[in-house]
């Protein structure tokens, strides 16, 4: 008989062995069997909708939020003074009316009887304090930068009584109203009180409130039963957050899920020939860009950079790149932002033309730096391949430089690129929105021009006094970039979704929010 | 050791990798002062050694900073999200002990013969296979055409199969092949034909006596594969949108989020560090000649 290599006092082999496999059995079944981290929910069809979405919000708090996926799954629970509609006008949301007193003065009447979901009051100081978040310097350091940024025209907001309050601008602009719908009401009391932790569980007045959010998986939200707006259509509404394609298609087309944003129009291709599916597709708010850095040379001159614009055949790109998928127009934006000017015609292929431009630019055959980031747009790198192609059958001496989005972000900012390809969303709807940041002269800006003609327009139409004169002043706008080419448009984006033939009340919007309070499942 | 040098190295790539966190998380319409004055609130304007020793002086007191995405304890942020890595990971090494290891032992016995063949040319297959294009044929064949199975998600043992599956068979192949040649090796030795001698039925030997003496090193296997397993994690996080440190890891080194790129590695590493450490306790009971003094 094998001895025992016990001690007196110790444990033998055998039976460390035996109770190591014991543990690890049980910390293995209990494991498998924990859920408490995350739960994918129930599909229950007419009770419940979910709906894939390639992003997850990060946040959910007004005060940090700037993705467009995460403002719309937000404004399910948050809702603003004012609402925009898919063509981008504004309408009552939580202010009744708006009108404006003065230049400089907007006043807000807020409708009575409108409670959180936590009791507070929706009220005048409840708007104050959601504005002063952004204006006052410290209130809330983790502020969005750039939300602070589109509301620069705002001076302070004033409580006249418990149901109005007036914002008083720094100077007249047309533009600020396009903004109020990006800053949804906070309830003070319970902001200062959940702290950081209202990022997650955000309080508001919407049709529905937060049920759970586990970051990277879903958020889930449950009717608000005491909406002033009503209970939504359907009691509760599940996001599900799959960033990668394939996984969200295949959630769609195995019943997980009843809809899928950002569809590819490969996918859309095949999704089509299921009959249980439907795929829509519209022009969205978001365009495909060249910016030229027009303060070196060879850029500086006009000339030059209509010699890009007409050595790029962009009815071939839609074609190759995009599966024709995309729109072209003679416009910087597209045709779902307002003040689109139809009449305008892009550029033609004209490779003889856009060499003899060049030629009259003095062009001496320096290295040209294209930037472009990939993994970012739909295609991105198929499209910057097409254009190296198109500078080369120019004559360009282009030397190309792809990085990711990060490395990329950091490098456009020091001007580096002569050239850059990158897209932009009209997410307002309104063009002020691109104009503002693209080209107003500021150390960030990318295309750095010196045209008068483009400056004075863009103030004029944000001081101009009716909607006739603005829209004359954003179409001029709008022939002079075509005429200046300091920024090249090269198509606009198409935005597509898939969902089942039983989902009724919803529809894509260009500026790609959705709303789902109106939705239902059909069994 | 082991963490000092993963804190070092981290530490140093992603601050010599292109791309600006305040930039990334402000966007690049702000203005630069803003950029400045948050870079400096930040620390990031600091000498890169400066901000080592500040690293490692908040390391030791458990503080691995704030997340700039989530604006949150980096540490709280991985926690969350490293319960849903461990599971799938413990889930891909149960498959590959249920499936490889038999699987081993079977074409050890069978050697030369049909199963044989088949065993290790599957196993070359598995370890040859993507672990992208393995996940998305599974979900297409299980859950968009047989429906058996969720596409993707967390939360129920049916959610857990697919993506442990995917991240296991890679593993699965290895230790067959593996256990076939230990096993090979043992089947061989003197004390196992006096085994047999002795009347001992065959499984008593094959498993008793010779699968005890090749468990040394597929034990070792085992506790190198730990790494590659939370490396392969993040692929198949990806696919199946797992909501575990893969996922987080791979969006915060696209942000530059250098806190929760940092408490990531720094966590993994700790995983890693300590699951070696007791497999290395292990051998001694494995094997009572190993010692360590």
């Amino acid at each position: 008989m094998a001895k025992s290599n016990a001690s007196k006092n110790g444990i033998s082999r055998r039976q460390f062995l035996k109770t190591s496999v014991g543990v690890i059995s049980a910390a293995g079944v209990g494991t498998l069997s924990t859920a408490g981290f995350a739960q994918s929910p129930p599909s229950s069809a007419a009770r419940e909708l979910i709906v894939a979405i390639n992003a997850d919000p990060d946040t959910l708090d007004t005060r940090t939020i700037v993705k467009t996926q995460a403002m719309a799954m937000h404004n399910h629970v948050c809702q603003a003074l004012l609402m925009r509609d898919p063509k981008g006008q504004l309408h009552p949301w939580l202010a009744e009316s708006w009108r404006k007193t003065a230049p400089t003065e907007i006043v807000f009447k807020l409708r009575s009887g409108i409670k959180f979901t936590n009791g507070e009051p929706l009220d005048a100081d409840a708007v104050k304090f959601t504005y002063d978040n952004f204006l006052v310097k410290g209130m809330f350091p983790s502020v969005s930068r750039q939300k602070q940024d589109w509301i620069r025209a705002l001076d302070r907001v004033e409580v006249v009584d418990k149901s109005t309050v007036r914002f008083v601008l720094k100077y007249p602009s047309n533009a600020f109203m396009i903004y109020v719908p990006f800053y949804s009401i906070l309830p003070p009391g319970a902001t200062k009180e959940m702290g950081d932790k209202f990022a997650l569980a955000p309080v508001g007045t919407g049709p529905y409130k937060m049920g759970e959010y586990v970051p990277n998986s879903h958020l889930t939200l449950v009717a608000n039963p005491d909406a002033w707006s009503g209970a939504p259509k359907t009691p509760r509404l599940t996001f599900r957050f799959i960033p990668e394609d394939a996984t969200r298609m295949a959630a769609l087309q195995s019943g997980e899920v009843c809809m899928v944003n950002n569809v590819t129009p490969d996918f859309a291709t095949q999704l089509s020939r299921m009959s249980t599916l439907q795929v829509k597709e519209i022009s969205a708010a978001r365009s495909m860009y060249i910016y030229i850095l027009c303060n070196k040379p060879p850029f500086n001159k006009r000339e030059a950079r209509l010699a890009v614009s007409h050595a790029i055949n962009r009815q071939a790109l839609v074609r190759d790149a995009m599966g024709g998928h995309a729109k072209i127009g003679g416009s910087p934006w597209s045709p779902a932002v307002r003040y689109y000017d139809p009449s305008l015609q892009p550029d033609s292929y004209d490779l003889p033309k856009a060499k003899q431009l060049l030629a009259a630019a003095g062009y001496d055959g320096s290295v040209i730096k294209f930037g472009f980031p990939t993994g970012m747009w739909l295609n991105d790198k198929i499209v910057a391949e097409f254009l190296l192609s198109s500078y080369k059958d120019l004559g360009l001496n282009v030397n190309a430089e792809t990085l990711d989005f990060a490395a990329y972000y950091s490098n456009e900012q020091k001007h580096l690129y002569n050239l850059q390809m990158q897209s932009y969303g009209i997410l307002p709807l309104h063009p002020d929105f691109w104009v503002g940041a693209i080209l107003i002269n500021t150390d960030n800006s990318l295309v750095m021009h010196d045209d008068q003609k483009i400056f004075n327009l863009i103030a004029e139409a944000d001081k101009a006094p009716d909607e006739r004169s603005i829209q004359k002043d954003y179409f001029e706008l709008q022939r002079e970039i075509l005429d200046y080419a300091p920024v090249l448009n090269l198509y606009y984006f198409p935005y597509i979704v898939a969902q089942s033939t039983k989902l009724r009340g919803y529809e894509p919007r260009p500026d790609e929010h959705f709303f789902f309070w109106d939705a239902t499942l059909a069994s | 050791m082991v963490l000092f040098g993963a804190s070092l190295l981290v530490f140093v790539v992603l601050r010599v990798v292109p791309g600006d966190p305040i930039v990334m998380m402000y966007g690049t319409e702000v203005d630069p002062r803003v950029v400045a004055a948050e870079r400096q609130r930040l620390g990031l304007d600091r000498p890169i050694l400066v901000q080592y020793e500040i690293f490692l002086e908040h390391i030791v007191t458990g503080d691995l900073g704030e997340s700039l995405r989530y604006r949150r304890s980096a540490a709280q942020v991985v926690a969350e999200a490293l319960p849903a890595t461990v599971q799938l990971a413990a889930a891909a090494m149960g498959w590959a002990f249920i499936l490889g290891v038999p699987a081993g032992i079977f074409a050890a016995c069978t050697r030369g013969g049909l199963w044989d063949r088949i065993v290790m040319v599957l196993s070359l297959v598995g370890q040859c296979t993507p672990t992208f294009w393995l996940g998305i044929l599974f979900m297409l064949l299980f859950a968009v055409i047989l429906h058996w199975l969720p596409t993707s998600g967390s939360g129920t043992i049916k959610h857990l199969i697919l993506p442990s599956l995917t991240l296991g068979l890679y593993m699965v192949a290895l230790l067959a092949r593996l256990t076939r040649s230990c096993m090979l090796e043992v089947l061989g030795q003197d004390y196992l034909r006096t085994a047999r001698a002795k009347g001992l039925a065959e499984w008593v030997v094959v498993t008793r006596h010779g699968f005890r003496n090749a468990l040394i090193p597929i034990v070792t296997v085992v506790g190198l594969q730990t790494g590659a397993l939370l490396g392969g994690a993040i692929v198949t996080e990806a696919v199946f949108a797992w909501p575990g440190i893969g996922n987080l890891a791979v969006q915060a080194t696209n942000t530059r989020d250098y806190n929760l790129v940092q408490a990531v590695t720094l966590l993994s590493a700790v995983v890693f560090v300590v699951i070696n450490l007791a497999i290395d306790v292990l051998y001694t009971y494995l094997d009572p000649t190993v010692g360590y003094s």
